[in-house]
């Protein structure tokens, strides 16, 4: 708790002190926060390894697919550290026509859903629905390009709603979670706010 | 049953098959709808015109597979970055999909400019940490890096010898952002404390959110989603992806501007709207 509070007190000191000490052990804390979030990308690995290994011991269900995420890992990992590491053909291989295709292709699938959300969620069953759907209306065609050029006062109207009601929304929503951001810092600057080191209020 | 029951209950797989017909057809055979191009993307471009020679520019990368064609703006971005006379990039990223970055830089054909690796532009690749990596870039380039992406040390690389390692030598932040942490982490630790200037490539889906810090200026200019990109590729007359995959776009919205309406014409002539009414 002492640690935290000490660290913080640095970062913040170097937003508000130019002074020499300050920013160079700033900056050597910052070095070492980057070291050890590297560290535990390794740490990660080795949870997911124990967490699917459970897995298929235990025989969970879809235990299957625990044995094919290890043997995917591992195939991944051997060809990244074959040298030229991440760049060996097989590592590249599997990058370019695996996963920069698969993923996308998932992703791609949201477009189909929306559609059909749409079509079943945007009904005119009360007032308040109603403007919903006629603003989702008015941001769609805003979006799309074809909508302003062939109906200009939805730029306007589109453009209003993302000027005024959108933004005053979404400043409010920025400075709450900045003020509740900057009430738990002051929280765990003085020891008030343990909850990270695993002890409940 | 009615025919406004059987289009309340349509098979949503119907909607799909539509979806489907109608975006690859409009892939295959683009119309070209005209685009406009809002004030923020001109804004991103005036703020590359405007680099001069030895400027240096921090690119910062939060992409990945899954969000890619979210900044399809990257590869006009670097190619536009890359006609800019005499200036310097260094390229760092705080997503693990270096790769895929590479293959983007790559893309823009960075040689065919006369861009030379380690004297006009130097690849840092993934740094872990997210905001604290920011925090540490901002307070010293330098001393977070010894070895660029490929391994070579940074000490060989002509442009890393030129550098001071303060961001007061950074004229610009170019961030490429379809992830967190992302640009919102740039922005906080790169752009605010040392008022560096700083412009964005996102996703779409972030506009709203965005147009707060482009307002206040802590966004220069922006280019999010595929209708900005589309605009942005005319702009520097370079047509390309998105300006080929906007009329898809469009379609895909009318498409389903029709189904909402459909659907509502059908429910307010459906017998359980009636029973409601009552």
């Amino acid at each position: 708790m002492i640690l935290t509070s000490v660290v913080a007190a640095i970062a913040i000191c170097e937003y508000y002190l130019q002074l020499p000490a300050v920013l160079t052990t700033a900056s050597f804390m910052n070095r070492t926060g980057v070291i050890l979030a590297a560290f535990f990308i390794g740490f990660g690995l080795v949870n997911i390894v124990r967490s699917h290994t459970r897995a298929i011991t235990t025989r969970r269900p879809k235990w299957i697919f625990s044995i094919w995420l290890l043997f995917v890992t591992a195939v991944t990992i051997i060809t990244g550290i074959l040298p030229p590491v991440t760049q060996h053909p097989y590592y590249q291989w599997i990058y370019n026509y695996l996963f920069s295709t698969l993923e996308p292709a998932v992703f791609s699938l949201i477009a189909f859903f929306i559609a059909a959300v749409a079509f079943r969620a945007f009904r005119v069953r009360t007032w308040e629905s109603s403007i919903m759907m006629f603003f989702a209306v008015v941001m769609m065609l805003r979006n799309a390009p074809l909508g302003p050029a062939l109906f200009p006062p939805v730029g306007i109207l589109g453009d209003w709603v993302l000027n005024v009601p959108a933004m005053a929304n979404n400043r409010a929503v920025s400075l709450a979670a900045s003020l509740g951001i900057i009430a738990l810092g002051v929280r765990t600057l003085l020891g008030l706010e343990r909850g990270y080191l695993g002890v409940e209020e | 049953m009615s025919l406004a029951e059987k289009i309340l209950r349509l098979d949503r797989r119907v909607i799909f098959v539509i979806i489907f017909i109608v975006g690859v057809y409009f892939a295959i055979n683009p119309i070209g709808f005209p685009v406009i191009t809002q004030p923020w993307v001109n804004d991103f471009y005036s703020e590359i015109e405007a680099l001069q020679p030895g400027d240096i520019v921090l690119v910062h990368w939060s992409v990945q597979a899954t969000s890619a064609e979210q900044v399809a703006g990257a590869v006009p971005t670097m190619q536009h970055l890359y006609r800019q006379e005499g200036i310097k990039m260094i390229h760092f990223s705080l997503g693990i999909q270096v790769d895929l970055l590479d293959q983007l830089i790559d893309e823009g054909n960075p040689a065919a400019h006369g861009k030379t690796y380690g004297e006009d532009w130097i690849q840092l690749g993934y740094i872990a940490g997210g905001e604290t990596a920011c925090a540490a870039i901002g307070s010293d380039i330098k001393g977070n890096f010894q070895n660029d992406w490929y391994g070579t040390p940074l000490n060989n690389l002509k442009l890393w010898n030129e550098i001071s390692g303060s961001m007061k030598d950074i004229k610009l932040i170019v961030s490429l952002s379809s992830f967190d942490p992302g640009s919102d982490a740039v922005r906080r630790q790169l752009q605010v404390p040392y008022e560096t200037p700083m412009i964005l490539v996102g996703g779409a889906g972030g506009l709203t959110a965005n147009m707060q810090w482009y307002n206040t200026k802590q966004y220069l200019g922006m280019l999010l989603g595929m209708t900005d990109n589309s605009a942005y590729e005319i702009l520097i007359n370079m047509p390309g992806i998105a300006a080929r995959s906007t009329d898809v776009l469009s379609m895909l919205y009318v498409v389903a501007i029709v189904f909402i309406v459909i659907g509502n014409m059908a429910y307010l002539m459906s017998p359980q709207r009636r029973l409601r009414l009552r």
